[in-house]
């Protein structure tokens, strides 16, 4: 166990070494320089030089790379020229943990939704519980989320004008008003999640039920009950573990849309405004976090599985 | 006349598939005394499986249907009932050991959990270390080295062997009256195969349950069977006490499989084999199902209009042919 976790471990730190390079690269290989992108291209020749000199651009390539790596490795992602010398982290992380915020109540609202949808719909298959979760399942599926979004928008915030329509206030200011506009993003983001998961809990569910072992289970004159709550929907589980670790880190990532709909200050609205900005010292640590995310994210899913599934493990 | 433990009349069961309807078993009847073995013979697709399935109602249904017939155990039809009536019948009254002890345990629960809650959904009352005792106890019954420890393992820790041994540890978990082993060595190593095959005698002893033994290995049955059953396209075609199925063959079915054991004391140069294949459930050739394979009747007219009905042909001995005693005598051609 130790060694999986040992090896997984080091599996993404290699991931994350790999991604480093690749901002670094890209960020070097875009036209212009980084000093060019920030002062754009009515500035001084002597304001350029001085940025670049500033920046470290004039050192050779090498000396550049290990001095962002070793920057990273300790932990100092730097200040950004356009945000007044703020340091990067102090603009990153708080947004990083606004979008996790709304992520996390996301997946939550679709698991608590997709996993009862899923086992009754299999369980029930054919029936019209199965074929009302299946229209449901396909419109999810179907409707992008900004048209869901903008739809929630029109009516809960205009038709009827129940809630605010966006914008950001920290919960400890004022939790109504923050948990308020927390409701249509995470309304928006979970039904498409959910959908995606009923189906994916749905196929796994009729997977199981065919088993071997659900029979043997039924022979012992197991309750249907136990059947299926205990022995198929354990193994269907373990795989559906994975599927929700997989769209908690895609929604990290993914959230840019949904941010800027809803005006949420979080790692996809902060990487849009950067680049607007031309923030190029911040967009470059925020693809870097939404991806460290991503890594840690699938780590814990790995760990979770390995301990759900005991064949992973010794193996 | 002593009543059967078992009787099975006229059950029927055809599959709905979308586009064609299988029928699986036609017909079948047959009884099992107390204490007695039966053996149920066939290829792949016969209709053995789906037989036995049917009388603990754990076929699929849809797409399974049962049509027709009754399964009368201790003169209560099991047919009609209800899942949850059937449920104290199963495991307690008739468990079963299925053919492929990889897939049939639930592979993220511990063995000795799966075992526990045989006994456990029957007994609720009990408690939980009386369970546990009895379980410990079922897997060293069967012959599991090591009971305390291999309880509290997982399936994937067990051998193939070891994991039907547990199978058959959580059928006798209730002493049923009757055990069904579909295939239980099938999915074994040849040198597993006798080691399970004695569990199996041992436990059907240690309990002296009826039991019923599927399987297409003829050797295998005449080794612990006391009747046998031999099907054919979902019908029975031949039936008879051991003895009288190997030493007086009378369908040519049957005589084919016998003819196609290799033998130690006789060299044949060639082993025979059916000519033909088993055929598809969804166009079972009409009149008796077996003609075009058959080196007996074959060609003639009778064969490809008409069933043949089980008839006697001895002493609690049938068989479902128009020509048993000519396919007798081609028996004693072919030894000779």
């Amino acid at each position: 166990m130790t060694r999986y976790v040992a090896r997984r471990l080091l599996h993404g730190i290699l991931v994350m070494w790999i991604v480093s390079t690749a901002v670094f690269v890209i960020f070097r290989l875009v036209p212009g320089d980084p000093a060019a992108m920030t002062l754009g291209f009515d500035a001084s020749p002597e304001d350029y030089e001085a940025l670049r000199e500033e920046l470290g651009l004039n050192d050779p390539i090498h000396v550049q790379y290990l001095r962002w790596m070793g920057n990273l490795a300790r932990g100092d992602f730097g200040k950004s020229i356009t945000h007044g010398y703020a340091e990067v982290s102090s603009l990153v992380f708080p947004a990083l943990g606004r979008t996790l915020e709304l992520a996390a109540l996301s997946i939550l609202l679709a698991v608590i939704v997709a996993v009862p949808l899923g086992m009754i719909s299999a369980i029930r298959e054919g029936t019209w519980v199965d074929h009302i979760a299946r229209v449901f399942t396909t419109l999810g599926f179907s409707m992008p989320t900004y048209v869901m979004g903008i739809g929630l928008l029109i009516l809960l915030a205009e038709v009827f004008p129940l809630l605010p329509p966006g914008g950001y206030v920290p919960f400890g200011e004022d939790p109504v008003k923050h948990l308020s506009q927390l409701i249509m993003p995470v309304l928006t983001i979970a039904s498409v999640t959910a959908a995606r998961l009923t189906r994916f809990m749905r196929a796994g569910m009729l997977e199981v039920l065919s088993a071997d072992y659900v029979r043997t289970a039924r022979a012992k004159g197991l309750t249907e009950r136990r059947v299926n709550y205990w022995h198929a929907f354990r193994n269907a589980a373990i795989p559906l573990v994975t599927e929700v670790g997989v769209n908690f880190g895609l929604l990290v990532g993914g959230m840019v849309v949904i941010e800027q709909i809803f005006i949420w200050p979080g790692l996809g609205w902060l990487m849009i405004q950067s680049i607007l900005t031309r923030a190029f010292d911040v967009v470059q640590i925020a693809v870097l976090v939404s991806a460290a995310t991503f890594v840690i994210v699938n780590l814990l899913v790995d760990l979770t599985y390995s301990w759900l599934d005991p064949r992973i493990a010794r193996s | 006349m002593q009543v059967p433990l078992l009787t099975v009349e006229n059950l029927s069961v055809r599959f709905n598939m979308p586009d064609q309807v299988i029928n699986a078993v036609n017909g079948v009847s047959f009884s099992l005394n107390t204490g007695e073995t039966l053996g149920i013979v066939g290829e792949s697709g016969s209709g053995k499986t789906v037989t036995v399935l049917s009388i603990l109602g754990l076929i699929p249904k849809p797409p399974g249907e049962i049509t027709g017939g009754r399964a009368l155990f201790e003169g209560q039809d099991l047919l009609p009932l209800s899942t949850e009536a059937l449920r104290s019948i199963r495991g307690q009254e008739i468990s079963m050991v299925f053919q492929d002890p990889m897939t049939s345990l639930n592979p993220v629960i511990k063995v000795g959990e799966q075992l526990r809650e045989a006994l456990w959904t029957h007994n609720p009352s009990d408690s939980r270390s009386n369970h546990r005792r009895r379980g410990v106890e079922l897997l060293d019954m069967v012959g599991i080295p090591q009971p305390e420890r291999r309880y509290n393992q997982f399936p994937h820790e067990y051998s193939g062997g070891m994991r039907q041994r547990a199978m058959i540890a959580m059928a006798m978990a209730n002493r049923p009256k009757l055990l069904i082993a579909d295939e239980p060595t099938t999915a074994l190593d040849v040198t597993i195969q006798a080691q399970v095959i004695e569990t199996l005698k041992a436990a059907r002893q240690e309990t002296g349950a009826a039991s019923i033994l599927i399987t297409h290995d003829l050797g295998l049955v005449s080794q612990i069977a006391d009747r046998v059953i031999v099907m054919y396209a979902g019908r029975i075609v031949e039936e008879g006490r051991i003895g009288d199925i190997f030493s007086r063959p009378r369908h040519p079915y049957t005589i084919g499989l016998l003819a196609s054991i290799p033998s130690i004391t006789q060299r044949r140069t060639k082993l025979y084999s059916i000519p033909g294949q088993p055929p598809d459930m969804a166009n079972v050739p009409p009149g008796c199902p077996f003609h075009p394979r058959c080196a007996v009747g074959g060609e003639r007219s009778v064969c490809r209009s008409d069933s043949p009905r089980l008839a006697e042909v001895g002493t609690r001995h049938q068989a479902a042919c128009h020509f048993t005693e000519e396919a007798a005598s081609w028996l004693t051609g072919r030894a000779t």
